[in-house]
């Protein structure tokens, strides 16, 4: 029955195709490589100043009809092509033939992109670096969206919290520009801002809080990858500008499959497959005393998709159903999506289209992370666990089953709905209307029945959560030529975003056997958040054209934001940029390729959260009646943080396009920032405050080089590379002192240093076989704050290699390293300071191992880390990893199926494997790199405060393996 | 130009306009939860404020007590380090800043909350202050937040100020203590005026006033009669009004953090006296966790026997306890004891006698011990008479490593000298406050 609504919703969809398909044209041709002659099916026609189009068939063939009479210019666009455009003479009742011979364009130049503008704008205009992300070119069959923008763009990291399944990524654009506030790009979806940060944690409203799975739900797991046909990553506050007070963190916008005028084309695609955990424990206990319970997980997908129209009418249509096992016990999600994007044109100069896709999902995981009730940390910490057994004891594993009664289940409903007007009352002024509204609905049930082991008498929370972000987006482009040379073009536009939050927790103890409700349980508490904020702003853009190879562009953005202190105004944002195709000068070589030269400099913001302003007092209960605890002093004048940014680079393509180059050096620096200012505790109020007191630089390079190596009819050899380096520094701390951040991960704020630092207690001379020299305080103590390193990477180097072999079959390769940064262990730590360390019961001389060494007093052959790895007094905080790796992200081998069945015009087969294969710093001891403790709070309002990462008790992302087959008709 | 200019053909770029205009410059949200600091400048926040201050000395009660209680050793650790734990650093008989920040922010913050609440309620009630019910609460509140601070800490600071000696705390105290005396009379609240005197007599013994320290607590006898007590409440609402000693250490909870076993308080406990019950559980022979690698014999507390169990702040045992101890300062043993027994005769147990001075300050010490058992009492006292040289010997699981041996080899000896004997300065307070620069100033 729970999937009984989605299949109806999703039958009625695809039976859209009947209802619309048919129709003739009078415009026709075809779309060919002009070099090869090959056809290039999938090209966009377009009839400029008509809301008619269509696209390239399989042999390259279109036909468009009802064009009105008189002369047209037809444009065809087509990724990795120059724009062309044709004039054609349309006559009443005929039919006119015109094809194109396109020229491949490794840069883009004439591609258009989304900027904040109504009508998009040349790549060849901005001044900013924008990744495209051609989902067409993307070889494995793609999980999530998280596994689609990992290791793909130069500047864009995506690191894995858990294993689990449900849970996702940390995004991350430029690294952190912020130590207090989401540093998550904004995401928008065909226009419509979505939720970025991290659905709340799965946890009771009381209690220690990690008493949960130790992982979140991921909003963007609500989207169907195969429903994505690119994306536009947008990296810097000087390119953001015109998105306003919160996109500092850069913007990512996703635009899904809008179907194409045609005869229906359909998709079919079964990805079958499983999970398998890489080794990320000792010698002996390779999964850290889960190895009972790790197994592979399987996991299948069935997508169904339909594109197709007719003039002035398009539609997409997908389903898709979703079935993950964890390589965990009771560790599933199941996911039915459901998506329409429609596009009619009610009349010639107006477009509309309205995109609705549903999420329905069920995640269930087992209680982790560092969770004395959870099955990962009593098998990290064996004799040291809540049951006191041994790994070899024969109850340690019955025992531990006993806590996978332990139920926590997450269950979203997703339902995201747009729609767009573009408007051309003359064929160079565009108007753009954009409302859209995401609403996410969640339950979060986290059950102990009557019996548990941990629990006897049974605990049991349910949280309804929900969150709705409702944007309104009004943008006019009006394009004027003032001459043959010169143009310009002027957006002016508004923009409004409410983000609501509501959750209502209900929390009971000593339940009844059976299943247990909130209202059958003899104690019970509820609790309600509500939160609302709302941000609006006007932006203006100037962008001026000389000879369509200097362009200059100015812009300014005003904002409002409930959340700013009252004695604050409007927000001011203003950003310039120029780009210079200085291969179209004439003294240019044509040897030298196309070079593109670009610069910017802009700034966005990031709004302080909803209550931060406001003097406050938490009505706490005590004893049934209400009381006041201090919870937030307040800041009147509270303003967002402001990130100026100045980029400069180019792209370029030599060789005759087989060599393309992509550089940005930017310079990012964060001022008014805020920072959670820790207060005095001897004055009453412990929580921190935000105040504009900070300044945070970063800085980095961003380099991509692709290359064809090898181009042939039956064998081909592409290659390619990036390089993205970031170098945070804490330049201002504006009077306040050093703070950590919130979490075990050590992070720290000091002046002088990374955005997050690490910090810990720390062994100078870790390798000496000698006792160990800590690194000390100013009073002589051992200095539980010593500085390692920055907590992000400050290196990331991706690169691939795609082999194309006969008979169409490729393979393709893809690995990423990340280094620079350091994470904290906290559960070796944790088990260390309890003295039942596998690592030291390993840790064998003589027969002896390292406790019964230590305790008899013969260390010499025990290094000064491992004689304070083993000694519970001087293990604390001292697990700190200089986290470089390497992963293989991506092994695919492709291969076309040309088996004949009607209407089938295109099969293929692909194997992939994803992190299938591990490279860590020798320094690097347990568990993994990516790893992420305790991400998430009890409310969204939580979600988005980063601390460092670090490791806990808990599982890293498995490797997968997926067998993919995809048949169109 | 002319086209440009057709209302027809601008009308949504005029019309959406005005509607964004009008939604983008409403900027006015309220959210509901949080209280605003306005509202309690208004009457009807009083009983808030003063709830609110409650419950700050009940979280800092709680956390003070428990983790004073295992570095006296009052108390065996049985597990967990973590949460509701008793960390690797405390057994070792450490009281750090970075793992004791929490205990210094709760209970300054039970004194800022209500000091600054009693402010409130001075200007919200003006005139009725005096004889006001909720001004007597909030005034005992302050008090006994600022005896906290005194008793348990190696110093204080006062709103942001530098590092003083505890006798400021103390001095606060016996100020609020005496207003909160003078306003319970007047309102009739009888209890809360024997809760201000009897507080008054501890933190007059603390300021050297044994005089009147005498005096207050003999008062309070013969008004409230031997077996008077003065409790700060806790509560089954959420977790963080439970009594968290009986939370950390029973087998209710998830923790069985703390042991009784090879504490001085399984000896009592085993003679039979009901101020030290313990209680074992079938099937949960061991603490939660293993400690140093070996699994430690679980044998719960029963003095805090529910998670609503209060806490006592001032008793008429405290008050016999008080003159007691003058009367070994003034070398009368004999009547010493008798005050002891007193003590004894309303706990129901046997009378003890002692043959010296030295005796009678063993005597002394054990009963307190016993008598104020896991209230968060006992490590000021044994600091205060550390610090006096007083004579007199500790029970042995007090001055010895619960690993033993108990064989009187005097191995594991792990004397008071060696260990702190209060908490330090916050490590939150060294961070923020520029006035305050190291965890244990010399003052």
């Amino acid at each position: 029955m729970r999937y009984l609504k989605f299949t109806l919703i999703l039958v009625v969809l695809l039976s859209i195709p009947w209802i619309v398909q048919g129709q003739n044209g009078t415009v026709q041709g075809n779309v060919t490589d002009a070099r090869t002659g090959d056809a290039l099916p999938g090209a966009n026609i377009v009839v400029q100043g008509l809301s008619l189009g269509t696209a390239t068939g399989r042999n390259g063939d279109f036909t468009i009809d009802n064009v009105p009479m008189g002369t047209r210019r037809i444009e065809v666009r087509f990724i990795g092509y120059r724009l062309m455009i044709q004039e054609v003479m349309v006559s009443l009742d005929e039919t006119v033939t015109v094809n194109f011979q396109l020229e491949e364009d490794v840069l883009l130049l004439d591609e258009i992109v989304v900027t904040g503008t109504a009508g998009g704008a040349r790549k060849r205009e901005i001044g900013n670096s924008i990744a495209v992300l051609d989902i067409s070119k993307v070889q494995e069959p793609v999980g999530s969206v998280d596994n689609l923008l990992m290791g793909r763009v130069a500047g864009l990291n995506v690191q894995f919290a858990s294993g689990h399944p449900g849970s996702g990524g940390m995004i991350r654009l430029r690294g952190n520009n912020s130590v207090a506030m989401s540093n998550s790009p904004l995401i928008y979806i065909d226009g419509v801002r979505v939720r970025a940060d991290a659905y709340p944690k799965n946890v009771p409203p009381v209690g220690f809080s990690g008493r949960s799975s130790g992982a979140v739900t991921s909003p963007l797991n609500d989207i169907n990858p195969n429903d994505i046909e690119r994306v536009e990553v947008i990296k810097g506050a000087s390119a953001t500008t015109l998105y306003g007070t919160e996109a500092a963190g850069g913007v990512i916008q996703i635009f899904t499959k809008k179907g194409r005028a045609g005869q229906p084309n359909w998709t079919v695609q079964v990805d079958q497959g499983f999970d398998r955990m890489l080794e990320y424990g000792t010698n002996g206990r390779p999964f850290m005393g889960l190895d009972p319970f790790i197994d592979l997980g399987y996991r299948q997908k069935y997508s169904l998709s339909v594109g197709g129209g007719r003039a002035g009418m398009r539609y997409y249509v997908s389903g898709q159903f979703n079935d993950q096992q964890g390589v965990l016990p009771n560790s599933e999600q199941q996911q039915g999506q459901v998506r329409g994007n429609f596009g009619f044109s009610p009349r010639e100069n107006m477009q509309v289209n309205i995109t609705t896709s549903f999420t329905k999902s069920n995640v269930q995981n087992p209680p982790g992370g560092n969770n004395a009730h959870g099955l990962t940390l009593n098998a990290l910490r064996g004799r040291a666990s809540y049951f006191g057994d041994d790994w070899e004891s024969p109850d340690f594993q019955s025992n531990l089953e006993k806590l996978l009664e332990y139920e926590i289940t997450t269950e979203v409903d997703r339902v995201l709905t747009g729609a767009e007007i573009i408007f051309e009352p003359l064929s160079n002024f565009i108007h753009k209307f954009n409302v859209g509204f995401d609403r996410s609905a969640i339950e979060l049930r986290n059950i102990r029945r009557f019996g548990f082991v941990r629990a006897q008498d049974g605990i049991l929370s349910v949280e309804n959560w929900t969150g709705e972000t409702l944007t309104l987006e009004y943008s006019a482009s009006y394009d004027w030529r003032l001459s043959p040379d010169f143009r310009t073009n002027l957006t002016v536009g508004g923009q409004k975003v409410d983000n609501d939050v509501v959750s209502v927790l209900a929390y009971g103890e000593d339940v009844p056997p059976g299943e247990p409700t909130v209202s059958s349980a003899a104690i019970q508490l509820s609790r309600e958040f509500r939160e609302k904020v709302v941000n609006a702003g006007f932006f203006g853009q100037a962008l001026f054209d000389f000879k369509n190879k200097y362009f200059l562009t100015l812009g300014l953005r005003i904002d409002g934001n409930s959340a700013f202190g009252e004695d604050f105004g409007l927000e001011r944002y203003p950003k310039v940029s120029a780009a210079y195709v200085i291969s179209d000068e004439a003294f240019w070589p044509g040897s030298l390729g196309r070079v593109k030269l670009r610069g910017s400099w802009g700034q966005a913001g990031r709004a302080p959260g909803a209550f931060d302003a406001v003097r406050t007092w938490d009505p706490v209960g005590w004893g049934g009646q209400v009381a006041f605890e201090p919870e937030n002093v307040g800041n009147a004048a509270l303003a967002p943080e402001r990130t100026s940014e100045v980029e400069l680079g180019f792209e370029a393509a030599f060789l005759q396009e087989r060599v393309s180059v992509d550089f940005s050096w930017y310079n990012a620096t964060t001022s008014d920032a805020l920072f959670r200012v820790e207060q005095i505790p001897s004055l009453g109020f412990l929580n921190t405050q935000l105040e504009n007191v900070g300044e945070i630089n970063n800085r980095g390079v961003e380099l991509a080089v692709n290359a064809t190596l090898i181009e042939g009819r039956n064998f081909g050899l592409d290659i390619g590379a990036t390089l993205a380096t970031n170098f945070s520094k804490v330049k201002d701390l504006g009077g306040a002192s050093a703070f950590t951040l919130p979490g075990a991960g050590g992070g720290r704020i000091e002046l002088g240093r990374p955005a997050p630092g690490v910090v810990s207690q720390k062994i100078l001379n870790p390798d000496e076989f000698a006792d160990p020299i800590f690194a000390l305080d100013e009073a002589g103590n051992r200095d539980s704050r010593a500085f390692y390193g920055p907590n992000l990477p400050t290196e990331t180097i991706g690169a691939f290699i795609n082999l194309k072999l006969p008979k169409g079959i490729t393979l393709f390769a893809r690995g990423e390293y990340m280094g620079g940064h350091y994470i904290r262990d906290t559960a070796s730590s944790n088990v260390a300071r309890r003295g039942a360390f596998t690592f030291c019961d390993e840790l064998v001389i003589g027969g002896s191992n390292a406790y019964e060494l230590i305790a008899a007093g013969d260390v010499g052959g025990l290094t000064a880390f491992q004689r304070a790895a083993c000694t519970t007094s001087l293990a604390r905080g001292i697990f700190v990893y200089p986290a470089d790796f390497f992963k293989l992200r991506e092994l695919t081998l492709s291969v076309p199926l040309n088996l004949r069945f009607q209407g089938v015009h295109n099969m293929s087969l692909r194997i992939s494997g994803r992190n299938i294969f591990r490279w860590l710093n020798d320094d690097f001891l347990l568990f993994d790199p990516e790893m992420a403790g305790r991400r998430g709070g009890r409310t969204g309002a939580e979600v988005s405060r980063d601390g460092a990462r670090y490791i806990d008790e808990n599982i890293p992302a498995p490797s997968t393996w997926t067998f993919s087959l995809r048949f169109q008709f | 130009m002319k086209k440009l200019l057709n209302f027809k053909r601008i009308w949504p770029l005029v019309v959406a306009s005005a509607l964004l205009i009008l939604g983008a410059c409403d900027f006015t949200v309220t959210n509901p939860g949080p209280v605003q600091d306005e509202f309690l400048n208004d009457n009807s926040a009083n009983v808030s404020i003063v709830n609110g201050a409650g419950r700050m000395l009940a979280e800092a009660l709680n956390w003070v007590g428990y983790t004073g209680a295992a570095q006296i050793r009052a108390i065996t650790p049985s597990g967990s380090i973590g949460s509701f734990g008793i960390a690797p650093e405390v057994r070792n008989g450490e009281l750090n800043d970075d793992q004791t920040n929490t205990q210094w922010n709760f209970s300054q913050r039970a004194r800022s909350v209500s000091e600054q609440g009693l402010e409130h309620l001075r200007t919200n009630l003006d005139a009725d202050f005096s004889s006001s019910s909720l001004a007597a609460q909030i005034l005992i509140w302050a008090a006994y937040s600022n005896r906290l601070i005194g008793e348990n800490f190696c110093c204080t600071v006062i709103d942001g100020g530098a590092p003083e000696p505890i006798s400021v705390s103390f001095q606060r105290a016996e100020g609020q203590f005496t207003e909160a005396m003078s306003v319970a009379g007047s309102a009739g609240e009888t209890d809360l005026a024997w809760a201000a005197q009897a507080g008054r007599a501890s933190v007059r013994m603390w300021l050297g006033d044994w005089a009147n320290a005498v005096t207050d607590a003999q008062a309070v006898l013969a008004a409230a009669g031997n077996d008077w007590s003065y409790d700060m409440p806790y509560f089954n609402i959420d977790l963080d009004q439970y009594n968290r000693i009986y939370y950390a250490g029973s087998g209710d909870g998830p923790y069985r953090a703390f042991t009784v076993w090879h504490s001085p308080y399984e000896e009592t406990a085993d003679a039979g006296d009901a101020r030290t019950p313990t209680g074992t559980e079938a099937g949960e022979p061991f603490g939660d966790a293993t400690v140093d690698g070996d699994q430690i014999p679980w044998s719960f507390q029963l003095k805090h026997d529910q998670r609503t169990s209060p806490i006592r702040l001032s008793s008429s045992q405290e008050m016999q306890l008080i003159q007691a101890e003058n009367a070994l300062l003034n070398s009368d043993f004999g009547t010493a004891v008798s005050f002891i027994n007193a003590v004894r005769l309303t706990a129901g147990v046997p009378d003890v006698s002692a043959a010296s001075l030295d005796e009678g300050w063993t005597l002394l010490k054990r009963e307190h011990g016993i008598e104020l058992w896991l209230e968060g009492r006992r490590l000021g006292a044994i600091r205060r008479w550390e610090e006096a040289g007083r004579p007199g010997e500790y029970n042995f699981w007090e001055v010895h490593d619960w690993k033993g041996p108990d064989d009187g080899s005097g191995a594991g000896l792990r004397p008071f000298s060696g260990i702190d004997l209060s908490f330090p300065i916050g490590l939150d307070e060294q961070d923020t406050n520029p006035n305050v620069n190291e965890a244990r100033p010399s003052i």
